[in-house]
């Protein structure tokens, strides 16, 4: 595989992670504002009791020390509404991180502060203000101890992840599998691939097979349609490049369905409430790399796979709010955001919901950017990339030098949100590897403690507890597992990859019946991106981005028609002149009609493993054959001299 | 009197609170008991038709009536707070002037 490896200052050949123990200086700086605000806050607060004005006054000036402080000096059963404030205050920064609702917590705090300022009489309870300030010694001394004892934590790790990286590097790369380009899907693949071609291949407007619990997190339908259309389009890539029919299809509907707006609408609000944009909710404009990171880069694997590029053509992907309103896109002004919001913030990484940087998202972005940089000569990743790296280091790693789940960009705390260096390993892959390799490096040897073997002796991964599918907020592992399931492969790691594997297939439900291979105790979400990590191989993600299949099958011919379930795909690949298939039957044994195209007009193909051994093209380069189908069918046409 | 039904206002809001929230989290009850997910059972239907599936938020039938009945409940809930604390903050001031007057 040629050398694709942006990142050049930051790759260099030492694994070790360089990691000062300090907070970046934009958070930083954001941290000393938040803190300046907050002591504002506090002063302000104090000045109603220094200079004896009202007790209203002073009940709302200790309202602005604390969420709900307030009603402690009003006294009496208002007190109740101190902890009850509490619960509101931790409900609204639920809203503000699940769905971006910045003026929640803040509606919440204010609101409190002036409603104990209305309820207060003559004045306020005397020892209201020791209490006041005793409890935030008290939360900020415990705040702080757990943020000393958590450096020091990751300091250690820190230091002992740099002693055994250099070794674990090497012992990475000895134990990667080389690549494969010549391959076909098995049965229990294509098995898979039908779990993600039947919600595919439904009618726009119909999601069945999905699940709907909310629209702002990650269950949302937006993920799930995503990694079934990333699912097809490296099916496609890697294994059936020269099939199009109802492969490209159920990728196209899904980007389709993409566009419905029930999909995206969720920004409407969010804009609203978080940008307080009540005018122009365009979900490819500011922020929102949930959807422009995620999205750009599911239309541009369809794109590069396939070699189809409508999705270039303006407006291709309109976002219809109404019948007036719409918001014109296609996968350029898609890209173009992703830029600019790259450019235009002062991270580098900027926020899914206003305001919380997600730094996978921002991954999901720039490798986005580096599929359209292939796809359309452009060099937005290479000029930006160093930046990206740069300020990923700085300010979204911690002491043990992991990267973050999410920052608050307002004010630079950063919020508890699983991530593990086997989610960002297969993203860094496409555009730093070598970075990539130390991060795979770490997930392994955090991975080997859990390793177990079976009854049957053979190895597995054991994780402790219920484990949760963030598919649908209910206990599950299949999500991690397929995480690790797809790394692994991405690193050539057959040992975890089979043990991943077989943890899926152990605990997860596995059901195979109706020739369909999905895991009934797991998400959608789980199930589309298993289908994904069961058909990777090493490196398959990076090539697929930075690649894509062969020039040869955009010119050669394609298998365009073939009937679904009835006939499954294992393989289809042309060199330029012929085209080698494997075909099996997806219901009964049979006789099945198949259509080519891009045939060489009028020429004359021999076939093989048909029930004709020739074919001619007509004056459009297309024709069509019978082929019975019993188990495994190679089928091969080549033009004949 | 007030004061409990004040204090019953607050308690009730929470609940329906936690509900909602645990309902948007945790998925229904019922289901979240289930170990399967009923989804990943779906399948397309034949000749390329899609079974009967339920389409993206269409109300149910009683979802406009039970809406409208607890928009009922939380506006006389409201007032009913709203009274309370007058009421209360009535009788407070009503205590404090009677203890004046004694004294």
């Amino acid at each position: 595989m040629a050398s694709y490896d942006l990142a050049g200052r930051y790759d260099v050949a030492a694994p070790l992670i360089r990691k000062d123990g300090r907070a970046g200086p934009i958070t930083a700086a954001r941290q000393r504002r938040t803190a300046l605000i907050y002591a504002t806050m506090c002063v302000v607060g104090l000045l109603p009791l220094f200079t004896g004005m009202s007790a209203g006054w002073q009940a709302a000036g200790l309202g602005l020390w604390f969420p709900g402080a307030g009603f402690l000096a009003v006294g009496g059963w208002a007190i109740l509404l101190f902890p009850a404030t509490l619960v509101f205050f931790a409900l609204a920064l639920f809203a503000w991180f699940g769905a971006g609702m910045v003026v929640a917590p803040l509606f919440v705090w204010i609101g409190a502060a002036l409603a104990a300022a209305s309820m207060t009489r003559d004045q306020i309870a005397t020892a209201s203000p020791y209490a006041t300030a005793a409890l935030i010694a008290a939360g900020s001394g415990y705040v702080y101890d757990r943020a000393r004892r958590l450096k020091k934590a990751g300091l250690a790790k820190l230091e002992e992840r740099n002693r055994y990286l250099p070794d674990t590097v090497v012992e990475v790369a000895k134990r990667a599998a080389p690549a494969t380009a010549e391959r076909e899907l098995s049965p229990d693949d294509l098995a898979a691939l039908r779990y993600a071609l039947d919600r595919g291949l439904q009618p726009i407007g119909e999601l069945g097979g999905f699940d709907k619990v909310d629209q702002f997190q990650t269950s949302a339908l937006r993920y799930q349609i995503n990694h079934l259309g990333y699912a097809l389009a490296l099916a496609q890539c890697h294994y059936t490049p020269s099939f199009h029919g109802y492969l490209s299809l159920a990728q196209r509907n899904l980007i389709e369905q993409y566009l419905q707006k029930p999909i995206w609408s969720y920004w409407i609000y969010e804009s609203a409430w978080g940008h307080l944009n009540l005018t122009n909710p365009d979900p490819a404009s500011k922020d929102n790399i949930m959807l422009t990171g995620w999205f750009g880069l599911h239309v541009g694997m369809y794109t590069s796979a396939s070699g189809d590029r409508r999705y270039a053509e303006p407006g291709s992907l309109t976002f219809r709010r109404n019948r007036r309103r719409a918001f014109h896109h296609d996968l350029h002004s898609l890209e173009r955001s992703v830029l600019q919001n790259f450019q235009d913030s002062e991270f580098c990484l900027y926020p899914c919901e206003p305001n919380w940087i997600y730094p996978i998202c921002n991954h999901y972005g720039m490798t986005s950017l580096v599929l359209y940089d292939r796809l359309f000569g452009t060099s937005h990743a290479k000029f930006n990339l160093d930046r990206w790296l740069e300020n990923l280091d700085r300010e979204f790693t911690d002491d043990s030098g992991s990267v973050i789940g999410l920052r608050s960009a307002l004010t630079g705390i950063r919020f508890p949100f699983p991530a593990a260096e086997a989610g960002f390993a297969d993203f860094t892959n496409c555009f730093a590897p070598e970075r990539a390799r130390r991060m795979w490096a770490i997930a392994r040897h955090d991975l080997e403690p859990l390793l177990r073997k079976d009854e049957q002796g053979q190895l597995r991964i054991s994780l402790p507890g219920g484990g949760f599918d963030f598919g649908n907020y209910r206990q599950g592992w299949a999500g991690a597992y397929a995480t690790f399931l797809n790394a692994a492969r991405e690193f050539g790691d057959a040992e975890i990859a089979d043990a991943a594997q077989r943890s899926l297939d152990l605990d997860c439900g596995r059901r195979d019946d109706g020739g369909i291979l999905r895991y009934a105790k797991a998400s959608n979400l789980s199930n589309a991106f298993a289908v994904r990590a069961r058909i990777a191989r090493r490196d398959d993600f990076r090539s697929a981005v930075t690649q894509g299949p062969p020039a040869a099958v955009f010119k050669g011919p394609i298998l365009a028609e073939a009937k679904y379930p009835d006939v499954l795909v294992a393989r289809a690949r042309s060199q330029g002149d012929d085209l080698d298939l494997v075909l099996y039957p997806g219901a009964q044994p049979g006789s099945q009609k198949v259509r080519f195209e891009r045939l060489r007009p009028g020429g004359m193909y021999a076939v093989t493993g048909a029930s004709e051994d020739a074919l001619r093209a007509d004056e459009t380069g297309t024709a069509s054959i019978e082929v019975q189908l019993r188990g495994r069918t190679p089928v091969r046409i080549a033009l004949r001299a | 009197m007030p004061c409990c039904a004040f204090a019953a206002f607050l308690f009730g809001q929470l609940v329906l609170g936690f509900a909602v929230i645990k309902r948007a989290v945790l998925g229904r009850s019922a289901e979240s008991e289930r170990q399967t997910n009923a989804a990943v059972e779906w399948r397309l239907g034949e000749h390329g038709r899609s079974t009967p599936s339920k389409t993206l938020w269409r109300p149910r039938r009683l979802a406009m009536p039970l809406f409208a009945l607890a928009a009922l409940l939380e506006i006389a809930l409201f007032f009913g707070a709203i009274y309370g604390v007058r009421a209360h903050l009535g009788h407070a001031h009503h205590e404090v002037v009677e203890a004046a007057s004694v004294r």
